[in-house]
């Protein structure tokens, strides 16, 4: 079985470097495609842009996605895949550094079907990372 | 005697042309002595303080009379009931003397100069108009003569004449400088005075009427008074009400002046009648209220101002808390990126490169982790005390006790095998946001149960007490307490009593609590002893 690839958007590159090792150290080793802000996303997910012509059928396994992106932002990411029948199911977790109400309630809304609020303690995001991974990547069943 | 009475037409001619009582006097005592052969006459009046007869200056001497006797006079007077004219002012009768020269001087003070002067005979009469005496006159002759009925006669009528005039003169000068009065009482009303007929003409008008109309007085007379109105049916209607209802109170109707400018005014007006009853017409009166109009204007045009800088400041305010939401926002996000990595690489260096880094390498790299994780703390702390002065409040009856007893559950939890005896009055409950109360009783009970933690066991106390008669709810501990010459920092933000070595935290709890009493409207303030607990009193 070929392991579903994780989509990770995230346009900090020291998140990106940390977010890696946190998956690597709890032994998940998915393919990351890490796409820097919401346009780069979008485009890996519907096969447009600079991934015009790849196929865009097979979905990740789970999006990580962070709220506060260049040029289009996490929610707006968000909401156009709950919109396209191609990703309306994607899983998505929302991996950010803002516990703002708003941006939860906003997040949900818009169907989020996670929200992690990245801790600034490595060690408990290594387990958030692990137990995200856990879930998402073994014990749930994908939509066919 | 008949002669002597178709002299009084005449006579009583004279009187009515004088000017004043002093020449209707003069001209009566001249008549008299001339007609009737009196060589002197004067008149004593009443003293303005009542208590004696004086001499009034109008007097007659026939030619060749001593003018000394008249000079000396002039400095008399005779106290009421003494001399003949006393005696004459309260007996209201004439005395007849054929011969002062005679008689005794306490009866007659004058006898001694009359006999000097050489006169004789002398006659008093009062001078009576109703029941009261206006003046005794006085009359002398050289010769001495007896009662003489028919001068007394002729000489009573034409004083009784005299009286008669010097009576109506006097009530035709009351009656005028009655009607003067009322006259110049409606001149110097300062609102406009009317009188129109029941034609709907004017019949009077005060100079305030001038002026408010700009028309002078002689072309408003007579003029329909709706003319001066900006709605003259309007007027009409009034006037027509005023004749229906017998007045008509405060309308509001508009004079148009000659100048063209429009005067509000406050319309009363009532009928007035004539002796028998009978509607003359109406007496109007109008207030100007234009400067009471444009006062009402000004407050009204302020209002409106106060409302648009009111509107204006709320932009403003809110314009200013959407910046301090987007500021808390890019605190709370940008703020802890960087700090993640400090402390995500420094985790990785302990983890990748735990061979290459002795021990002291190893403290240091946790330090750097320690300082980075404490910083994302004081950072949630801040935004926590920002969103509790941003949050919107939502009041409801809140049960204090309720929400200890939870809170208290909690902290047991945390660490089960401490002795701490928590003591929660029951049945406090208070008007206000369940959260922000619940965030201010979670900081002062867990503050309560941090700084109790060195001791054995300890108490920590909720309840409610009077002071100054308000209700003050306290919160007892019997923990390290704190150093009352610190009260003052104790409630600002980042300010610990404490070292970080010795109880861990970030100096803002306190200061959230003084916001979320003070968003309340209430107070707190402490109570302490070094090393023997601490009490907050607050009120909400």
């Amino acid at each position: 079985m070929i392991k579903r690839s994780i989509l990770l958007v995230e346009d900090n590159p020291d998140d990106v470097a940390l977010t890696l090792r946190a998956l690597n150290k709890n032994n998940i080793a998915n393919e990351v495609i890490v796409a820097k802000d919401g346009v780069e996303a979008l485009d890996y997910l519907f096969g447009e842009g600079a991934y015009a012509g790849c196929d865009a059928t097979s979905v990740p396994a789970v999006i990580l996605l962070d709220l506060k992106l260049p040029r289009i932002d996490g929610l707006e990411v968000l909401e156009r895949l709950r919109k396209d029948e191609r990703t309306k199911f994607a899983p998505v977790v929302i991996l950010t550094s803002s516990k703002e109400e708003q941006d939860l309630v906003r997040s949900y809304k818009l169907g989020a079907n996670s929200y992690i609020r990245k801790p600034v303690d490595f060690t408990r995001f290594s387990e958030a990372v692990r137990q995200l991974g856990l879930y998402w990547l073994v014990l749930n069943e994908p939509v066919p | 005697m008949r002669d002597e009475v178709h002299l009084l037409p005449k006579m009583i001619l004279e009187i009515n042309e004088a000017k004043d009582f002093q020449s209707e006097i003069e001209v009566a005592l001249k008549n008299i002595c001339e007609i009737t052969g009196w060589n002197y006459g004067d008149a004593w009046i009443l003293s303005k303080d009542g208590s004696m007869l004086e001499r009034i200056p109008a007097g007659y001497c026939s030619l060749g009379s001593p003018v000394k006797f008249k000079e000396l006079s002039e400095k008399f007077t005779f106290p009421l009931g003494t001399g003949m004219p006393g005696r004459i002012w309260l007996s209201k009768k004439y005395e007849w003397v054929p011969d002062v020269s005679i008689v005794s001087e306490i009866d007659f003070p004058r006898a001694q100069f009359a006999r000097e002067a050489g006169f004789r005979a002398c006659l008093g009469v009062p001078i009576i108009a109703g029941d009261e005496v206006l003046a005794v006159l006085v009359f002398l002759m050289f010769e001495s003569r007896e009662e003489e009925m028919r001068l007394v006669d002729f000489i009573s009528v034409a004083a009784a004449q005299l009286g008669s005039i010097i009576q109506r003169k006097k009530a035709e000068e009351q009656r005028r400088s009655a009607s003067l009065y009322a006259r110049n009482l409606i001149e110097a009303s300062l609102d406009p005075l009317v009188t129109i007929s029941s034609e709907g003409k004017i019949m009077d008008v005060n100079k305030a009427t001038e002026s408010i109309t700009g028309v002078p007085r002689e072309r408003l007379i007579g003029t329909d008074f709706s003319e001066y109105f900006t709605e003259p049916e309007n007027a009409r209607r009034v006037y027509q009400q005023v004749f229906s209802n017998g007045y008509v109170r405060d309308y509001l109707l508009s004079i148009r002046n000659t100048s063209g400018n429009i005067i509000d005014v406050l319309y009363n007006a009532t009928v007035y009648r004539d002796e028998n009853g009978k509607i003359n017409g109406v007496f109007a009166a109008a207030r100007d209220i234009s400067q009471i109009k444009q006062a009402e204007e000004e407050i009204r045009k302020l209002n409106a101002q106060l409302e648009r800088r009111v509107v204006e400041r709320t932009k403003q305010l809110e314009a200013a808390n959407k910046e301090l939401e987007a500021f808390s926002y890019s605190v709370s996000h940008d703020l802890r990126a960087p700090l993640r990595s400090i402390d995500g690489f420094s985790q990785a260096l302990l983890e990748d490169y735990n061979e290459v880094l002795d021990m002291q390498g190893k403290d240091y790299l946790t330090r750097v982790r320690l300082a980075s994780q404490r910083m994302s703390q004081l950072i949630d702390d801040m935004l926590v005390l920002s969103h509790i002065t941003r949050r919107k409040m939502k009041r409801s009856a809140v049960n204090l006790s309720a929400l200890a007893n939870m809170i208290a559950a909690e902290l047991v939890k945390t660490q089960p095998q401490r002795q701490v005896e928590f003591n929660i009055s029951p049945g406090l409950v208070v008007n206000g946001d369940l959260e922000l109360l619940r965030a201010m009783l979670e900081n002062l009970l867990g503050n309560a149960w941090k700084f109790t933690s060195k001791h054995e066991t300890a108490k920590i106390e909720l309840g409610v007490m009077e002071i100054e008669g308000i209700p003050a709810y306290f919160l007892r501990d019997d923990g390290v307490g704190f150093d009352m010459a610190y009260v003052s920092k104790l409630f600002q933000a980042f300010q610990s009593l404490h070292s970080q070595t010795e109880f861990q935290g970030t100096g803002i709890g306190l200061a959230t609590v003084k916001r979320i009493i003070n968003r309340h409207g209430g107070h707190i303030w402490a109570e302490s002893e070094a090393g023997k607990g601490a009490t907050f009193y607050f009120n909400l």
